[in-house]
């Protein structure tokens, strides 16, 4: 399905900027996390100065280019679900729905404030309601 | 990809030097051109061709200087048959019409050559497209899909690109445009000439043209290795006699700051070809999960809608006032 017509369509090209992307690169657990999905032999060290580098080249902006398209209209989902992302989150991928796939996405993914919580499970058997 | 076809390609140096090396051939490199002056041209000696790439449109390609005696014989030259090939097909052109001794082929250049010898120009781009070495190199550089989906949007601005190639052969300049029947002879390249200087006014006067039409364009040049071209004038200074040991020690660090800027260069290219080559779905849904985890993704998206709106609502509101 396409985005709803009541709603400007959101490109997530336009959020997904270096700017926005280059200060989540420097917390040490992402950048242990997006590592392991650099282009094998492009790295020695990983570093985030590699992140960086990564997110601003024009091949890694034109895949989120075609990400975001795919998720802008509803072709995204099905993908996604193989990731183990949480079900709300899919069901907002598969309607094009991007205000509602980043308020799912953050709903399961945002540590609690009070900083009690231990690291969540990256299945999704929890959180459907 | 299904067997026989051929992707696009990206109009790159980094791609087409490694396409190069791909096929097997050394001794040269791609360079892009961005000006036409003496300089730029001049530090690139040798060149063996341009290859000026376009956005293709239907024009008037009457032309009087089609090659249609024996030269056809010699020049290779060769129909273009399959579209997406054309980035190929312009370096493969290049390469084949050069004899120049720096220049080694490799095996499946040499071999493509010597059997498609005898054949005309539409045999020519047949066996071309048909080959099966040149295919799998060419569709090396195809750009990883990140899964199977309809990729409409992406596709209207790239397919309708064009490469042509300007080459020296046998003392005179040829452009050619497997568009066209046969190559098309700009004469005479007169003694104590670069080719080059011969080509320089063809070429911008297309650059003209279609600046003039803001018509997309980009022109590069296959050039000998600038490596071993600095390699080999440093040989020579260090083995002068006649320099002194300043003019010596100068001649030489300005080398060794070209051969490491050569090095980083293949070492970027490396590096692009990788980003290229590589599928980044898993990357991307790693960053948008700790996008979410840091808390500012829902914000971000909010923030996008509100000006999304903003801006519509601006646009209503001057489309109202038209009225």
């Amino acid at each position: 399905g396409a985005a709803p017509a009541n709603k400007p369509a959101i490109d997530l090209y336009d959020i997904m900027t270096t700017e926005n992307l280059i200060p989540i690169l420097s917390n040490k657990d992402v950048q242990e996390s997006l590592r392991a999905h650099l282009p094998e032999g492009s790295t020695i060290t990983g570093s985030e100065k590699e992140l960086r580098d990564s997110i601003q080249s024009p091949q890694f902006r034109q895949a989120v280019g075609t990400f975001s398209v795919a998720l802008q209209t509803g072709q995204l989902g099905p993908v996604l679900a193989q990731f183990g992302l949480p079900d709300e989150a899919i069901t907002a991928a598969n309607e094009g729905d991007i205000q509602a796939f980043a308020q799912a996405m953050e709903k399961h993914f945002k540590k609690s404030n009070e900083g009690t919580e231990e690291k969540k499970p990256t299945d999704n058997t929890m959180d459907t309601s | 990809m299904a067997s026989g076809e051929w992707c696009l390609i990206e109009s790159d140096p980094g791609v087409f030097t490694d396409l190069i090396q791909g096929f097997g051939a050394n001794g040269v490199q791609v360079e892009e051109i961005f000006s036409l002056d003496d300089d730029s041209l001049q530090q690139m000696k040798p060149c063996h061709g341009l290859i000026f790439l376009f956005k293709w449109q239907q024009t008037d390609s009457s032309n009087q200087n089609l090659v249609k005696d024996s030269r056809l014989e010699n020049i290779f030259f060769a129909r273009q048959v399959i579209t997406n090939a054309c980035a190929t097909q312009a370096i493969v052109s290049v390469l084949l019409n050069s004899n120049h001794e720096d220049l080694k082929l490799g095996p499946t250049l040499s071999e493509f050559k010597e059997f498609t010898q005898g054949f005309d120009p539409q045999m020519r781009g047949l066996a071309l497209s048909n080959s099966d070495k040149i295919r799998y190199v060419h569709n090396s550089f195809a750009r990883q899909q990140l899964f199977e989906f309809d990729s409409r949007d992406e596709k209207k601005d790239e397919d309708a690109f064009h490469f042509i190639a300007y080459v020296p052969f046998n003392g005179r300049v040829y452009e050619l445009d497997g568009l066209q029947e046969a190559p098309i002879d700009h004469g005479i390249i007169p003694p104590d000439t670069e080719w080059t200087d011969v080509a320089r006014p063809i070429v911008r006067q297309r650059m003209e043209k279609y600046s003039e039409g803001e018509i997309h364009f980009s022109l590069m040049a296959v050039v000998g290795e600038l490596r071993r071209k600095y390699e080999r004038e440093m040989e020579q200074v260090l083995a002068d006699p006649t320099l002194t040991d300043d003019e010596r020690n100068d001649k030489t660090s300005h080398l060794s700051i070209l051969i490491n800027e050569e090095e980083r260069k293949r070492e970027s290219y490396r590096i692009e070809n990788l980003r290229r080559r590589h599928n980044w779905l898993p990357f991307i849904i790693e960053l948008v999960k700790a996008y979410a985890t840091q808390g500012t993704l829902a914000t971000a998206v909010d923030k996008a809608v509100v000006t999304k709106e903003a801006e519509k609502k601006r646009e209503t509101d001057k489309k109202r006032k038209r009225i």
